[in-house]
C-alpha cells in the first residue's frame, strides 16, 4: 500500500475507483443517484441479492466517501455523497481536456502539409 | 459521462491524412514530440522504456516515463505510463491505446485511457492543473506588477 507517499487528497480519493469497480456497487449507485434517499429493504428489493450483501457493500461506498447513511424513523435511509464523485468527474474531464488538445494538434500537424 | 465510465476515457479524431501517415505521426519519436511536446530519448518499440520530458508550456521540463505495449503497424498503439511522477511505479500505471480505422476522407484515430484507480486519475490531473496554477498566478503578479509600474 503505497498511501504513505501520497499527498492526503489523492489519498481521500483512492478509495473511490475501487468502490465503484464492482458491477454491483455501481448498480447500487446509479439507483441512489435516481431515486435519492433508499433504505435497505428497498434496495435489496429487486437487487438479486441479500439483505446482508446490500449491506456490505453500502458499507464498502460509505468508506469510500460515495454515500452517507442518515436515520429516518426505524430504518435506516442511504443517500448519494455528491462531492467525492464530482471530485473523480472533475479530474476525469481535465484529463480529457488535455487527449482534446493533444489530439487537434496532431490533426493540425497531420492537414498542414 | 456514465458512472460505466469513470474509469476510462476514450476521445476520437477524424484526421484528413493516410493511415500510414497517421501512424508514423504517432510512432515516431521525431513527429511525436512535435505533437505530444515531449521529448524521448530514444525510438518506439514494444516492450521499450522510453524517458520523456514534457515539452507543453504547462509542464515544460517534467520528467516522466512510457513504456511501450504493442505497435500493429497502421493498427494498434499502446503504452502504460504514470504521467505526474518520474518514479518507476508499475502498480500505478494507466494504459493509453491508439487504434487507427479507415473512415471516408481520412483516419479515425480512437485513443483510450484505462486504469485510473482514484491515486493515479487525482496525481495525473493534478501534475497539470498544479502546473497552470502555478502559471496563472506569475501572469497574475506580472499584471500587478506592470500595474504598479505604470
Amino acid at each position: 500500500m503505497p498511501a504513505k507517499r501520497l499527498k492526503p487528497e489523492a489519498a481521500r480519493s483512492a478509495p473511490v475507483f475501487a468502490a465503484l469497480g464492482d458491477r454491483t456497487r455501481l448498480r447500487l449507485v446509479a439507483r441512489l443517484c435516481e431515486d435519492g434517499p433508499v433504505s435497505i429493504t428497498g434496495l435489496t428489493s429487486g437487487a438479486g441479492i441479500s439483505r446482508q450483501a446490500v449491506t456490505k457493500h453500502l458499507h464498502v461506498l460509505a468508506r469510500a466517501g460515495l454515500v452517507r447513511g442518515l436515520r429516518e424513523g426505524r430504518e435506516r435511509l442511504y443517500e448519494i455523497d455528491p462531492q467525492r464523485l464530482d471530485q473523480a468527474r472533475q479530474h476525469l474531464q481535465a484529463i480529457s481536456r488535455q487527449w482534446d488538445e493533444a489530439l487537434s494538434r496532431l490533426k493540425e500537424s497531420l492537414e498542414e502539409g | 459521462m456514465t458512472l460505466h465510465d469513470s474509469n476510462k476515457i476514450e476521445r476520437k479524431t477524424l484526421i484528413h491524412a493516410p493511415r500510414s501517415r497517421v501512424w508514423s505521426a504517432l510512432t515516431s519519436a521525431a513527429e511525436f514530440s512535435k505533437w505530444f511536446r515531449a521529448d524521448a530519448d530514444g525510438s518506439f518499440a514494444p516492450g521499450k522504456r522510453l524517458e520523456m520530458v514534457s515539452t507543453h508550456p504547462k509542464s515544460n521540463g517534467k520528467p516522466f516515463y512510457v513504456i511501450i505495449e504493442r505497435m500493429e503497424p497502421e493498427h494498434t498503439f499502446s503504452w502504460s505510463w504514470h504521467p505526474g511522477s518520474a518514479k518507476r511505479d508499475e502498480d500505478e500505471t494507466t494504459r493509453v491505446e491508439f487504434r487507427l480505422e479507415d473512415a471516408a476522407g481520412g483516419t479515425l484515430v480512437t485513443v483510450t485511457e484505462t486504469g485510473f484507480d482514484g491515486i493515479s486519475l487525482a496525481r495525473r490531473a493534478k501534475a497539470f492543473e498544479e502546473n497552470s496554477r502555478g502559471w496563472e498566478l506569475q501572469l497574475e503578479s506580472l499584471v500587478r506588477y506592470a500595474g504598479e509600474a505604470a
